[in-house]
């Protein structure tokens, strides 16, 4: 009994500790997304600042002592402002000495634009990093492009459409789309780029992120036909859209019985140049 | 390579002297530049100096955050009202603990005032450019 009270007395202390460990408020440098349980959207601050949440796509943030750089395309988090083209792998910033990367591959986009230097080529508004990458990208690199690339699998709707060939100075892995999923359920067929829904029961699942963009498709109550467990149909509306999946955009159809919700996905941005990241500033 | 080191070590001196010399940042300066940002500091009451190792200190509400300015007589000082600083912003949703020159400047989210940091962000961006 004076055992379990001992062990009753630790596991207290280390739960009080640990408590206070949470309440410490994390640093951040630099615009980043905001955590779900505050809201989501995005914190537009530059300058170093805390917040009482931790980032809840820690993978998309590069830490820096004990400070939360983030690196990655703010698109899907409800960011709006002046979009920069990319593509593939290129320094971002850097913080306190340290070198900040950006480990997505293939097209997206920064609120900054890529500096006028020799070390970028840029092409029908995309910059393209041809420089040289130091020894702390080579040791980031197998585990970063890994994790920060699989953040973005949901998000291939928010990537903008590149058009122009790489120069031939520039040596990084081409991207290709994700290959089309398929399943199918009886009576609703929602299709996406990307993305085909099938199936009795079907979950069309991804981590949650930022709400995708939405498009109510109001069907005929009569022309609905909605058969298999797991498929809701609410009419005479019916809404389609979960994160990963993105409906909308022209072209959009809707077919009795079955639903075909089509649309194209896609971002260009062609807003105006606002210079290189300022991370760090302030201190 | 030896001019070059002389040239850097008299750099160094001279930043070194500008950082810690009279012609940092100073409260009233920073009454003037965030003033003409759009950010008037007018209400602002004198505030306990002492707990943020501080000369002068001033509270007040600016654009719905609490915010804290201070003077400090070194630059040495400002780092260390710095940290007691973080610690009054701490509960805070979101907080800033910044310096310039011989100043500083605290701000806390206590009440959801500016989710997504929008005038945080302007404050900061003004405060940071005063020279």
């Amino acid at each position: 009994m004076r055992n379990l009270c001992v062990v009753a007395i630790v596991l207290a202390l280390e739960m009080a500790v640990v408590g206070r460990a949470e309440a410490r408020p994390v640093r951040f440098v630099g615009a980043h997304p905001i955590a779900a349980k505050q809201g989501g959207g995005y914190c537009y601050i530059e300058a170093p600042h805390m917040h009482i949440y931790a980032p809840d796509h820690a993978a998309l943030y590069q830490q820096v002592n004990d400070e939360y750089v983030f690196t990655g395309d703010p698109s899907p988090f409800g960011y709006e402002g002046e979009k920069h083209q990319f593509y593939g792998h290129h320094p971002v910033a850097s913080v306190n000495g340290e070198p900040i990367y950006c480990f997505i591959d293939g097209p997206h986009v920064h609120p900054f634009e890529a500096p006028a230097s020799p070390e970028y080529k840029v092409k029908g508004n995309v910059a393209f990093y041809i420089g040289p990458f130091d020894a702390g990208y080579n040791r980031l690199k197998p585990h970063r492009v890994k994790v920060v690339n699989a953040e973005y699998r949901p998000f291939v709707a928010f990537r903008p459409t590149v058009e122009v060939a790489p120069p031939p100075e520039w040596h990084g892995e081409v991207w290709v789309a994700p290959p089309a999923i398929a399943v199918q359920g009886p009576g609703v067929t929602v299709q996406a780029p990307g993305v085909v829904v099938q199936g009795p029961g079907v979950v069309v699942g991804a981590p949650h992120f930022a709400p995708p963009p939405r498009v109510n498709v109001v069907v005929p109550a009569p022309s609905v036909r909605v058969s298999g467990p797991g498929v809701y149909v609410g009419g005479p509306g019916v809404y389609v859209g979960g994160p990963g999946v993105y409906v909308g955009g022209p072209g959009v159809e809707v077919n009795g019985p079955g639903v075909v919700v089509g649309g194209h996905g896609g971002h260009h941005d062609n807003g105006k140049h606002n210079g290189w990241g300022k991370h760090g500033r302030g201190r | 390579m030896r001019l070059a080191a002389i040239v850097f070590a008299a750099t160094a001196a001279i930043a070194c002297h500008k950082d810690a010399g009279p012609e940092g940042l100073r409260l009233r300066q920073l009454h003037d530049g965030l003033g003409s940002a759009g950010f008037k500091l007018d209400d602002f009451k004198k505030a306990d100096a002492s707990r943020f190792s501080a000369q002068n200190c001033e509270a007040g509400a600016l654009g719905g955050l609490d915010a804290v300015v201070c003077e400090y007589g070194s630059t040495e000082a400002v780092a260390l009202g710095k940290k007691a600083g973080e610690g009054w912003v701490a509960e805070a949703t979101t907080g800033v603990a910044l310096s310039n020159g011989h100043t500083l400047l605290l701000l806390a989210d206590r009440h959801k005032a500016d989710p997504n940091g929008q005038t945080i962000h302007k404050i900061t961006k003004a405060y940071t450019a005063l020279k």
